[in-house]
């Protein structure tokens, strides 16, 4: 069963970013990773392979030639091949364009599962699987969370949903699941296997190995068009409020992000084990949570 | 005469001797020898060179007993009952091979009766046995009745202090019943003449006396093959490998890591019994269980899965137990429940470790702990096995350089307008100020650097900054066991370096300052680097920094574990607050040496472990018990960690936690 993952490369957003026009000003040397729900996407597959045997996975980027970074990071997390999609006008592309292309790509690998992230960090749109999908012509499950082979070619799928709330579904294979950001941590990439995947030779292909130009993915070719960018509305001022219940190094982070927002009305409750619970079951069944 | 060269049913008591003896070294040679075959089992490492100053310090160490009574010092007075049985029963031990080996196996006891060196040597021996004897209810006491918390009243040590104190009786029943029964009368060996005359003057018959004494000489030689045959199968096998295990002790600066060579390393780090290095392996021989290490253990003390003393008896048993599969050349990983990770040593006691090294420092036969713990930091690491927090600390550290996810164009935001040297903009500087991460961004360390920059404004020094240059020494991630993002970050750092010229690179981060001097060398790079400690000290003593008339200020100093257990700096802070206060340093229960951790470091910070007590709030308490004011400190970390707990525990500001340069700048003259 071959698994094919698909992954983009975006901008750290840890390091502030000035928006210019319509148009993300770059800072001289710019930090780019793998976008966190490819990321998860691919953790999933791996998972899969370490659990059944006979699993490959093919890891596919459309980018520029930097992009070829995530690939590397890929091969070192354990895919055993990627393929890179290499041309500069995937920069300006939108979800269209580039799901067009990925699907020109991804027909030819005999797949039986596609996994994308649900959303990426910098457009956002969660267009991209929903567009691949259709131009396979295969069914799409969105905002998965967690996802269990039943039988050869069927797949039990739990979706996020609002408020925690989950949807289990079915879905024959071959089918394409977008992975939410959340349904999972990051798992930790060594120095070390970076520096060995590094040495690795990635297949790229060119717009015409899939015969396409630059007239089909460009902007020119974008159905969207984005007309303006600004940045987000500054947050509500934080204050540092000292808590005792917090370990070090999470008052830390609250230390360092300013503390924690001062919207929702909190308070702290102290004492014995059984006041503290009957407390929180008195709060639960006062905001309606359990029955009276 | 021994009772060696009598008959015994037709059979010459040479014969039994020889049987016997061969018996019981070829079982104690037995185990040595497969003992020795579980050593090279491990990994190689080079601990040969230097092998006179080796040679030297083994002496030093272990026939004087320094390696014991060092902790005397720390109120441990155990360390005085050890040494008093070491002597006593080493001389024992040469007695057997004289009297025993010599004068009974091989006939020589004609030359030495009567001789005045065997006089001599018995009446040495009476009073060592004397010594054996109340070192032995000394420890059976402390045992069985004062039970301290380091140990455990345990079958062996039980056994042990039984055949030792057998061993002592009987000598003194042999010497007399030997004097009796062939009527020699002397007045040395004094206990054993004294015994002898007694038993004269009582009317037991001469043939009673013969007998008695040929038994209990007979028995007296069976326990000591007894005790040959049971040391290299109990705990006591310490008494063999502990000597070489202080030879052959790294003479690295303390704590350092080896350097992987990921073209040339089998696996990264540790995770079977066998990718240990043999000396590693060396160290679970060598543990005497003394307990030391886990009494001064911030993990143990503070109730976390981890217990430095059971992580070397675990991995003790683990190898006993696959080692004989091991050598068969078979995979013992492939049964269940041997797993060294997890069924032998849980990933959470892995991570508890805070890389203190109080249980090195204070371990009398030289094991390393840490190097371990890391080691299967390393192969977890390498495994991608590490907690979502330890995940993003170290992504942070190899995207952004830092470790507080903060981007490295924001380095140089503490010094927000204010002028700072930039050595980009020198031709040359005296000074390096090195800031480390938490100086540039976490808020309560940007004031220590703040400090620092103006105290280096007034006394005038050629100082500069890296600025945005600077990032991570590599300290958060090497302790986590992320060898190849430290070396990455060092060799960057070293080639940012050498650009510029500098005398000396200064920093008030002790993980900075270990890391710089100690083990970037390992990569090639030599600088001189002092800590800001030392330097404010120098300062002060140049007259560069002049101080106000020192004030009334009750000062207690919280010792940086990379300060002082690591680099041995005791002394300049200590210095540098006697130079502001004139009221007199008030030291905690546990300082120096013993100064127990902030519970930051080993990556700790971010690996959060939250099982049992808070080590800060712990340490904390003990800055409670003592009526300070201020309590001073070196390091950011333990900055950062204390004062988060003071906010808290003493919110109306009664204590304060602050860096020494923070408070050098308060008593500034104006």
């Amino acid at each position: 069963m071959k698994i094919v993952v698909c992954v983009k490369q975006v901008l750290d957003t840890r390091v502030p970013l000035a928006v210019n026009g319509s148009v993300v000003q770059k800072e001289p040397s710019p930090i780019y990773i793998m976008n966190p729900a490819d990321r998860i996407a691919l953790d999933k597959a791996l998972e899969m392979k370490a659990s059944l045997a006979g699993e490959e996975i093919t890891v596919i980027t459309a980018g520029p030639a930097r992009a070829e970074q995530v690939l590397h990071m890929a091969l070192a997390a354990g895919a055993d091949e990627v393929v890179h999609l290499k041309d500069e006008a995937f920069e300006a592309s939108d979800a269209y364009t580039t799901a067009l292309a990925l699907s020109r790509v991804i027909k030819e690998l005999n797949y039986t599962m596609i996994l994308c992230g649900n959303r990426s960090l910098d457009i956002g749109a969660s267009q991209v699987p929903a567009f691949l999908a259709e131009s396979l012509g295969i069914p799409q499950v969105t905002g998965v969370m967690e996802l269990e082979i039943m039988s050869p070619g069927r797949v039990k799928l739990w979706r996020r949903l609002e408020k925690g709330r989950r949807q289990v579904i079915e879905c024959p294979l071959p089918a394409l699941y977008a992975v939410d950001s959340s349904a999972g941590q990051p798992r930790y990439v060594s120095e070390f296997s970076l520096r060995q995947a590094a040495k690795r030779r990635i297949r790229s292909l060119t717009l015409a190995d899939i015969g396409l130009t630059q007239v089909d993915v460009g902007p020119q070719a974008s159905l969207i068009r984005v007309v303006s960018l600004s940045p987000p509305k500054p947050r509500p001022k934080k204050i540092y409020i000292p808590d005792g219940s917090l370990s070090a190094s999470q008052r830390m982070s609250y230390l360092l992000s300013g503390g924690l927002a001062k919207g929702k009305e909190s308070s702290l409750l102290e004492g014995t084990a059984d006041y503290l619970a009957e407390q929180i079951i008195k709060y639960l069944i006062d905001e309606g949570i359990l029955p009276k | 005469m021994t009772p060696v060269s009598d008959i015994y049913w037709h059979i010459s008591g040479y014969a039994i001797f020889w049987i016997l003896f061969a018996i019981a070294f070829g079982l104690f040679a037995q185990r040595v020898y497969f003992l020795f075959r579980l050593l090279r089992l491990g990994r190689r490492e080079e601990r040969s060179q230097n092998l006179g100053h080796r040679i030297k310090t083994m002496l030093v160490e272990v026939f004087p007993q320094w390696c014991n009574l060092k902790t005397v010092t720390r109120q441990d007075l155990a360390g005085i009952g050890h040494s008093l049985l070491f002597w006593g029963f080493g001389l024992f031990l040469i007695s057997y091979i004289i009297f025993i080996g010599l004068g009974g196996g091989f006939g020589l006891s004609s030359v030495l009766a009567g001789s005045t060196f065997e006089t001599a040597y018995s009446s040495i021996l009476d009073i060592a046995g004397l010594f054996v004897c109340a070192a032995i209810v000394w420890a059976a006491i402390r045992r069985y009745i004062i039970r301290p918390e380091r140990l455990e009243a345990s079958f062996e040590a039980g056994i042990i202090l039984l055949l030792v104190i057998t061993l002592m009786v009987l000598h003194f029943c042999i010497e007399g019943f030997g004097y009796a029964a062939y009527n020699i009368s002397a007045s040395y060996p004094p206990i054993g003449a004294a015994f002898a005359s007694f038993l004269i003057s009582t009317d037991i018959s001469e043939s009673t006396l013969v007998a008695v004494y040929k038994g209990l000489w007979w028995l007296h030689y069976a326990i000591i093959l007894g005790f040959l045959v049971y040391i290299p199968r109990s705990k006591h096998l310490h008494i063999l490998a502990s000597p070489f295990n202080v030879l052959f002790k790294s003479l690295a600066p303390k704590g350092a890591l080896n350097l992987i060579d990921p073209e040339k390393a089998e696996t990264i780090g540790a995770s079977k019994i066998q990718d240990f290095t043999w000396k590693q392996l060396l160290d679970l021989y060598a543990c005497a269980v003394c307990g030391r290490c886990h009494a001064n253990c911030p993990a143990t003390l503070s109730g976390k899965p981890l217990n430095p003393r059971e992580v070397i008896l675990n991995l003790k048993d683990h190898l006993l137990e696959v080692g004989p599969q091991l050598l068969k050349g078979e995979t013992p990983s492939a049964n269940p429940g041997t797993a060294m990770i997890e069924d032998v040593l849980t990933e959470e006691v892995i991570w508890n470790c805070t890389t203190c090294y109080a249980c090195q420092e204070v371990c009398p036969v030289g094991i390393e702990h840490t190097v371990k713990l890391i080691d299967m930091r390393r192969n977890l690491v390498e495994h991608g096995r590490v907690s979502p927090s330890v995940a993003k600390a170290l992504e942070s550290v190899r995207l952004l350089g830092n470790p507080w996810e903060q981007p490295q164009s924001a380095r140089l935001d503490w010094a927000e307008g204010r002028k700072v040297n930039l050595i980009q903009d020198r031709e040359e500087v005296d000074v390096l100020y090195w800031v480390g991460c938490a100086g540039a961004y976490d808020p309560r360390s940007r004031d220590i650097s703040l400090a620092v920059v103006s105290l280096l404004e007034r006394a005038g020094v050629n100082y500069a900054l890296l600025g945005t240059e600077e990032r991570c020494c590599g300290d958060p991630a090497r302790r986590m066991g992320e060898e190849g993002l430290f070396q990455m970050l060092a060799r960057s750092n070293i080639e940012v370096l050498k650009k510029y010229s500098f005398n000396r690179i200064l920093t008030h981060c002790p993980h900075c300052y270990n890391m710089l001097k100690n083990e970037y060398p390992q990569l090639g790079a030599q600088f001189e680097v002092v800590h800001h400690s030392q330097f404010l000290l120098e300062l002060i003593h140049s007259g560069k920094i002049k101080l106000q008339e020192r004030q009334e200020l009750r000062l207690t100093f919280h010792d940086p574990c990379y300060l002082g257990r690591y680099n041995d700096i005791y002394d300049p802070p200590r210095q540098v607050l006697q130079a502001i206060s004139k009221a007199t340093m008030i030291e905690m229960r546990l300082n120096k040496t013993k100064a127990m951790c902030c519970g930051a470091g080993g990556g700790q910070i971010w690996i959060q472990s939250e099982k049992g007590r808070r080590i800060e709030d712990m340490r904390f308490e003990q800055i409670q018990e003592v009526d300070a004011q201020v309590v001073a400190t070196a390091c950011p970390y333990c900055t950062i960690m204390l004062d988060a707990v003071a906010q808290i525990k003493e919110p109306t500001g009664k204590i304060k936690v602050m860096d020494i340069a923070e408070l050098v700048v308060r008593a500034l003259a104006q």
